[in-house]
């Protein structure tokens, strides 16, 4: 019964979950101008982890493909720092921590971030509701910032009043 | 003297000063969201796609390619607005329907107020910015007092320019033109490094020849000059901490005007205006305040024909205000704005009687204010505003034996403003929209006593009157936004009953007031009521990376309704109630339809608009017996051919009214526009 139990939540959780886009070159713009509105940090570049469950192994690699030589946008320029999966000794030094694929059900990855003041961000906007990230954000078809306000204060990090006011909080 | 009173009130600014939210960063939230953003609707930031009123923001590039030389053509493009052309550079300019006299439309620039409260209007010459150094231009329809105080009664202009401080934007342009149009534009941005601080200069100069009208008088003609203008400004914002910043602007604008006045009578005028800003922000743990502070210094010297004789009359009024707002976020549900202000308006008194000079007439206003946008789940909203105005009028200029008042007679007021708007969006792609709002319009200062003239045939004098109290308008609106993925494109559907209370007129369709002593004045009055149904429907499209279409269509009613002839009015007149049907319904278009289309090559692009507005048949003027003008139906249309002559020099080439010699769109039998062509060159830089 217990097993029986086990099997159909899984599946369940498995119908229920959205399909999980891959992230795009747009999706790390907007990161970028996020981090730009970010308060605290001075200077224009910004280190972003990138962690990544074992299923989404190849898609971080992209990510960090795309930041190759450090990618621009808007006040910041951004450049990657390859985690060893959701291995949180690579954080360090890092302004914010992409989650791709399951890394985001790391309780100890998202702990270690809140801890260090890392704005940790997913290209899955659900991820804010769940409190699983501080930042979800969506690039199409349209702009969607969603921001987790107890996980931001619980890291101490600020954003600029103003970006606060036009994206959706919970 | 002017100016050495505008430093000192500058310096009486900074010291009064404590500490508002820091300036928008509209360039980068605008990258960032993909789409304009603003605080004009409700005060706090805003993507466009959230705002919980009917505003439509011109971007910058929709302005250049337009090729429009001046804001009145931009606004032609927006529906719901009705422009009525008057002259090269004057139009009276309406949103949905009853285009009386620009006097229920407030126009701003960076919020900085452009009102003329004295005779409670726009001039919309005199608005001191070109066309290339705007930003945006936000068009907010519906009564919105709550947010902008007096006189935003049918709706709000609000003109953003670049940012010195976030945009390094400078640009000089040059437009050579038929009926000698000559015209030089520029600004240049100079930035303090690492984001410290930018300050930016701008000129321009402008002149024509008038409008060729048929029928004029020699002393007519007399006093209408070619339109000349000279106007440079100079604004700064500088960063002092990371969540302090501090900054000015400064304009001066001296140049001709035609202005239709609330008597009635169209005069040519030459203006000559000031204007001071300075603001103060601060983002604090108790929220981002803002502090601003504003003084215009309008002066106009007015050249006006009666009694066949050419009059030249000074009027003089200063607008001095301070507001203080904090914008914060106790929850993740709700946005909170709470603002408090003081203004003070006066004139000296004007009318060309004996009584000139003797004193000022105007009120102080005291407001308070406040906003919470309540997020009530993710696809509903309610955003609430309220505004309290509590307005105290005066007059210390001389009495008189034929005046029907006295300085004793002017008191106080208070006036609620509100506006409600519930949005229900079921992702970001569309919004549905329902809203209430309540706005007034202050009696100008002229209508408040400021201007009196001597009267004849059996009245003795003619003016304001204290004995006015504000006009009140309410609007009901239903409104629908969609983003049409098939077309790359966007629909807005809205339908509103706009009620306008206690409406003021003056001159003809004023009061006469018997005194005491037997002279009987005749002066401004709260006349009644009018109803304005209207629909309204744009859509638009980009069908491909190369070619943009929109089609507009507005209709707009208006229906009297309790107006009764004031005491005094119906023994002047028999055919009052004809005459106020026909004034408040006969002035503008009730169907306008606009449909533009812009092709965009490698290099060039080709705008075209089209125009067409029912024709009308209204009062010349309320000043005087009915004499009803008819503007036939109009069709207009406008081209622009542009070609970038390099990353950053344009050559455009610009035909306005294209298909008629001359066209009449007012209720005046001096007013018509020409056909109109003009080359611009422009450099950014």
């Amino acid at each position: 019964m217990i097993k029986k139990l086990i099997t159909a939540s899984i599946l369940g959780a498995c119908l229920l979950a959205p399909a999980q886009a891959q992230t795009t070159e747009r999706d790390l713009e907007v990161i970028g101008r996020v981090l730009g509105f970010l308060q605290g940090p001075s200077g224009s570049d910004r280190t972003v982890a990138i962690a990544y469950g074992p299923e989404a192994q190849a898609e971080a690699q992209a990510i960090v493909e795309m930041m190759a030589g450090g990618l621009s946008t808007g006040r910041v320029t951004m450049v990657s720092q390859l985690l060893d999966g959701t291995d949180t000794s690579g954080l360090a030094g890092a302004h914010a921590v992409v989650l791709v694929g399951s890394a985001i059900n790391d309780a100890t990855l998202r702990q270690a971030a809140s801890d260090q003041g890392i704005l940790s961000v997913s290209t899955q906007t659900d991820c804010a509701d769940a409190a699983t990230c501080m930042l979800g954000i969506a690039s199409s078809p349209s702009i969607r910032i969603v921001v987790n306000r107890s996980n931001l204060q619980q890291a101490g990090l600020r954003f600029d009043p103003a970006f606060v006011l036009m994206v959706e909080e919970v | 003297m002017k100016r050495t009173s505008l430093f000192a009130t500058a310096a009486l600014i900074a010291l009064a000063a404590t500490t508002h939210a820091q300036e928008l960063n509209y360039a980068e939230y605008e990258m960032l969201f993909g789409e304009p953003v603003t605080t004009g609707a409700t005060g706090t930031p805003q993507r466009a796609s959230d705002v919980p009123i009917n505003m439509s923001i011109i971007t910058a590039d929709d302005i250049r390619r337009s090729g429009a030389r001046d804001i009145i053509e931009v606004l032609r493009r927006q529906v719901g607005l009705d422009v009525q052309r008057t002259g090269q550079t004057a139009a009276a300019i309406s949103m949905r329907g009853m285009n009386i006299d620009s006097g229920r439309l407030r126009v701003l620039i960076n919020g900085r107020d452009t009102f003329r409260n004295y005779e409670g209007l726009t001039i919309w010459s005199a608005i001191p910015v070109s066309m290339e150094e705007i930003r945006q231009i936000e068009v907010v329809r519906g009564p919105s007092t709550a947010l902008y105080g007096a006189n935003a009664v049918t709706g709000v202009i609000n003109i953003i320019t670049y940012n010195p401080l976030y945009e390094d934007h400078s640009n000089v342009s040059a437009r050579v033109g038929l009926d000698d149009h000559y015209e030089l534009t520029g600004h240049k941005t100079f930035q303090l490094p690492d984001q410290r601080g930018g300050v930016r200069v701008s000129y321009g100069h402008g002149s024509f020849d008038r409008f060729d009208v048929e029928d004029l008088t020699v002393e007519q003609l007399l006093i209408r000059p070619a339109p000349e203008y000279t106007r440079y400004g100079i604004d700064g914002l500088f960063q002092f901490t990371d969540s302090i910043q501090a900054g000015f602007e400064f304009t001066q604008f001296e140049g001709d005007a035609r202005v239709t006045t609330a008597f009635g009578s169209t005069s040519d005028s030459q203006i000559d205006d000031q204007s001071l800003k300075f603001v103060l922000s601060a983002n604090t743990s108790w929220g981002s305040w803002r502090f601003q502070a504003h003084r215009n210094e309008q002066s106009e010297e007015r050249l006006r024909f009666a009694r066949n004789t050419v009059l030249g009359e000074s009027v003089d009024a200063t607008s001095t205000a301070f507001s203080l707002s904090n914008v914060f976020k106790p929850s993740a549900a709700f946005d909170v704005r709470l603002a408090a202000g003081y203004q003070d308006d006066s004139a000296v008194q004007f009318g060309g009687t004996d009584l000139d000079g003797t004193g000022d007439v105007g009120y102080t206003t005291v407001y308070l204010s406040g906003l919470v946008d309540w997020s009530i789940n993710r696809q509903v909203r309610l955003a609430t505003s309220l505004r309290l105005d509590q307005l105290d009028t005066f007059r210390d200029a001389a009495e008189a034996d034929f005046l029907a008042f006295g300085n004793d007679d002017y008191g106080d007021y208070s006036v609620l403003s509100a506006n409600v708007g519930l949005t229900w969006s079921t992702d970001r792609s569309g919004q549905f929209r329902a809203t209430y709002a309540r706005g007034f319009n202050a009696p100008s200062i002229f209508r408040i006593g400021g201007e009196i003239q001597e009267g004849s045939r059996g009245i003795d004098g003619v003016g304001g009157s204290p004995i006015t109290t504000p006009e009140i308008s309410q609007q009901f609106e239903l409104g629908w936004e969609r983003e049409l993925p098939r077309l790359n494109g966007r629909l807005d559907v809205a339908l509103y009953h706009r009620i306008d209370d206690d409406i003021l007129r003056d001159g003809y369709l004023g009061a006469a007031y018997p005194t005491d002593t037997g002279v009987v004045y005749l002066g401004s009055a709260n006349i009644g009521e009018a109803e304005t149904t209207g629909f309204e429907l744009s859509l638009e499209a980009q069908m491909s990376e190369r070619f943009a279409w929109g089609i507009q269509y507005a209709y707009a009613n208006t229906d009297t309704v309790d107006v009764s002839a004031p005491n005094g009015s119906a023994g002047l007149a028999a055919d009052f109630g004809s005459y106020v049907d026909n004034f408040f319904d006969g002035r503008s278009s009730e169907h306008i339809a606009t449909a533009t289309g812009r092709w965009t090559g490698e290099h060039y692009w080709i705008d075209v608009l089209y125009q067409y507005k029912s024709g009308f048949t209204g009062p010349r003027s309320p000043s005087s017996r009915p004499d009803l003008v008819t503007v036939s139906d109009l069709n207009l249309v406008n081209l622009t051919l542009g070609y970038e002559l390099t990353d950053s020099l344009d050559f455009i080439l610009t035909g306005e009214g294209l298909l008629e010699d001359q066209r009449q769109e007012v209720v005046s039998a001096t007013s018509q526009a020409d056909r109109r062509a003009w080359a611009r060159l422009s450099w950014d830089f």
